[in-house]
């Protein structure tokens, strides 16, 4: 124990000689030397441990008691120090090894992007760049895998669910892409129908017998476009493709409220980087505690790895983004602005694409609990026209018998 | 004057209860069984060996005999002896 406590400072174990060795102890112990563990040897001789001290000392003791030294062993961590400087390169080496190890363990080595056409995870790739996550870059500043996935999710619009998971040096990227329906293989023959009531405006007929006028009033379910060509008595039967444009009439409703209170960030950042060590934290860079009144704190702590273990270290980067309160009141004539822009969003986002708004008229806006609810009318155009197969066999008797009963 | 002065540590132990080897410098002798003693407010090393110790105290002297000494420690009021002691004995002046 002594030694281990001794071995901090150094120590040597030494041979005193001399005729006046208890004069020496004494002398020793006077001084503040320490020493222990002393064993007589001989008459003159004693053997005995000593910390190391400063050898002016030391050597006026010696000479005021007329002893000798010889030093025997030489132990702790100075000596150990003075052996190693002798061998510096291995040292040096060996430290340099072992923090590229660190390094190279903390390292991303390969990123795989699962499920993605090329053009895709060239983009993929492109994005996570921007948030330090590459080939060859450290781990402590690359955000959370959940992190990264809504952000990639958020800019990538042709993919329908992405996964980003880790497995050691590795991040995985599973991608599920939006799959665009086929061309249409050629289809068997039918009609277009109408989807829903309307007033029909105008079309566009590749293939077919278009059997309604223009401002005809449709009901859901009556053929507007004929599968069936040619004579009647030899007739021919087509898919009919093509669009049939119809007026249709629609209300939507919205409601803005005429305060409200929101939060939006100011775009002012406070990152701060911490070191944790077991359980202490230490603070790297901007330790400041609370930097901003408000803010939304975001955290990432990532463990140093070493190899396959897990240190016991860990590195925390909290970016701290500032937000303010945001109240707004709008006036009754924006209030009816905006909420004619809402209820034009909801109506849109419920029709089919191509749809256009022809028109509309709000009907009734009225003030509640500080909200202002309008009810509009709209009149809009789109593509009324939905396909429904048709049996030719079927349509063919269908035709004789009509025939027949004709002739009758 | 150094007459008065024990006298003065010897009335304040009395009277303020402190044990006198505290106040007056006494040398304070422990013997854990035969093996390890230790001595405090010694003066100084006389002779050492394997079979004896002397020391040097406030007046005379204080010899430790037995087999095997080895000084484990000295500080400057204080010195630990390991080894066999036999004995134990003051000699006055």
């Amino acid at each position: 124990m002594k030694q281990k406590v001794h071995s901090v400072n150094g120590y040597v174990r030494a041979t005193i000689t001399g005729k006046q060795t208890e004069r020496f102890i004494t002398r020793c112990a006077e001084e503040g030397v320490r020493m222990w563990h002393i064993e007589r040897k001989n008459e003159t001789t004693l053997i005995c441990y000593i910390k190391l001290t400063k050898i002016e000392l030391l050597r006026r003791i010696l000479k005021e008691t007329g002893c000798r030294i010889h030093f025997l062993e030489r132990n702790g961590i100075p000596f150990f120090i003075e052996k190693l400087k002798k061998r510096l390169g291995i040292v040096a080496g060996l430290l340099f090894f072992l923090i590229i190890l660190l390094i190279l363990s903390n390292m991303v080595w390969h990123i795989e992007v699962k499920g993605a056409d090329p053009k895709l995870e060239g983009q993929i790739r492109a994005l996570l760049k921007k948030d330090h996550l590459y080939v060859g870059s450290l781990d402590f500043f690359v955000p959370k895998t959940d992190q990264l996935e809504t952000r990639l999710s958020s800019k990538l619009t042709k993919v329908t669910w992405i996964g980003v998971s880790k497995d050691g040096t590795t991040y995985l990227i599973d991608v599920v892409q939006k799959k665009y329906p086929k061309k249409q293989k050629p289809a068997g023959p039918r009609n277009l129908v109408a989807a829903k009531q309307a007033i029909i405006h105008h079309w566009i007929v590749d293939k077919g017998q278009v059997v309604v006028e223009s401002n005809q009033y449709v009901k859901p379910g009556q053929i507007l476009v004929l599968g069936r060509i040619g004579r009647e008595d030899a007739p021919k039967f087509v898919a009919a493709t093509g669009k049939v444009i119809g007026e249709t009439w629609y209300q939507s409703e919205a409601a803005i409220p005429l305060d409200s209170r929101y939060s939006v960030y100011t775009g002012r950042n406070w990152s701060r980087h911490d070191l944790i060590m077991w359980k202490v934290t230490l603070p790297v860079l901007g330790f400041r505690n609370k930097p901003f009144r408000s803010f939304d704190k975001e955290v990432t702590q990532k463990t140093v790895r070493f190899l396959i273990w897990d240190l016991p270290f860990s590195y925390r980067q909290t970016v701290y983004r500032e937000k303010k309160i945001v109240r707004r009141h709008l006036s009754e004539k924006k209030a009816l602005e905006e909420a004619r822009e809402s209820a034009d969003k909801k109506l849109l986002d419920r029709l089919p694409p191509g749809s256009e708004i022809v028109s509309e008229s709000t009907e009734n806006k009225q003030i509640e609990d500080k909200k202002l609810i309008i009810r509009s009318h709209y009149v809009v155009y789109e593509n009324i026209a939905r396909p429904q197969t048709i049996d030719p066999a079927k349509e063919k008797e269908k035709l004789i018998k009509k025939n027949k009963a004709d002739e009758r | 004057m150094k007459k008065w002065t024990t006298q003065f540590k010897k009335w304040f132990s009395t009277v303020s209860e402190i044990p006198e080897d505290i106040v007056m410098d006494l040398p304070r002798i422990t013997l854990i069984g035969q093996s390890h003693l230790s001595i405090e407010n010694y003066k100084g090393v006389i002779a050492f060996s394997q079979n004896e110790l002397r020391l040097a105290m406030d007046r005379g002297e204080l010899l430790i005999t037995g087999e095997a000494f080895v000084l484990e420690n000295i500080l400057d009021k204080e010195i630990y002896l390991e080894g066999k002691v036999m004995d134990v004995r003051f000699i006055e002046d």
